[in-house]
């Protein structure tokens, strides 16, 4: 899925166009829809504590932050990481936001699903820095590990 | 995705009354997805206008429950990003967030 986003993405950056005779109009900048280095769909996560789980997510997951953007009190009204080749963004919840927290509403709907090289290690560092383990890593019916 | 069954780790936002991720959606065209969205009965919970950040973007909220967001970054006049990043950061300063639909005032 992640290289039919990629092509589709790659279709915005290079749109086919006829040559056209250039006229002596002054050349407007251009605006690629889409941002560098996003796919389609990108999550992103209301979190309480959106800084505490930057910082967690990088020891988790190995995560490379990409921005943030503070209030005065520290929290984040933006962010982004990037694991692997997939961006994440994240905020921490204001009041009259759409999204809730997931402490708040005590679960989540959705599960953000990481294919890796090594499930192993991957695993076993997101283990180590603290992730409850809510279904065993294990070799699965649809030939996962 | 999948149906909710006994014993899964995630409950749905039906259930829930929310969900704490909005998938974000970058496309060439957002007007037109974005109508398609509505027309098949997304609720919008952020309408689509030209933000402070340079982008044309809205939410809406699918019939299952969860958070979308679609978007493309457009060219937009110096005039106008100041004019909304203003209105956002008054909103921010308030620990009000940009895409609360109305501003309450504050008691005095």
């Amino acid at each position: 899925m992640a290289t039919l986003a990629r092509a589709g993405i790659e279709d915005y950056h290079m749109p086919k166009k006829p040559k056209q005779a250039k006229k002596s109009k002054p050349k407007k900048a251009k605006v690629d829809p889409v941002p560098k280095g996003f796919h389609t769909v990108t999550p992103y996560l209301a979190i309480s504590g959106a800084a505490a789980a930057i910082d967690w997510y990088k020891k988790a997951f190995g995560a490379k932050e990409l921005a943030r953007q503070p209030t005065p009190d520290g929290k984040l009204m933006h962010a982004r990481i990037r694991i692997g080749d997939s961006i994440v963004m994240m905020s921490d919840v204001f009041p009259g936001a759409n999204a809730q927290a997931a402490d708040v509403l005590g679960n989540s709907p959705v599960t953000l699903h990481v294919y890796v090289k090594n499930v192993d290690k991957f695993w076993h560092q997101a283990v180590d820095a603290g992730a409850k383990v809510t279904m065993p890593l294990d070799n699965q019916f649809w030939g996962e590990r | 995705m999948s149906d909710v069954f006994p014993g899964a780790g995630s409950q749905s936002p039906d259930v829930l009354g929310n969900s704490p991720v909005t998938l974000q959606v970058y496309v060439k065209n957002v007007d037109k997805l974005w109508q398609q969205a509505v027309d098949a009965g997304a609720k919008v919970t952020m309408p689509l206008d030209n933000q402070f950040w340079g982008e044309r973007y809205g939410q809406l909220t699918d019939p299952f429950g969860h958070h979308w967001s679609l978007s493309e970054q457009i060219k937009m006049s110096k005039a106008e990003r100041d004019e909304k990043q203003k209105q956002a950061m008054s909103m921010f300063s308030q620990g009000q967030h940009p895409e609360a639909p109305e501003q309450t005032t504050p008691a005095q």
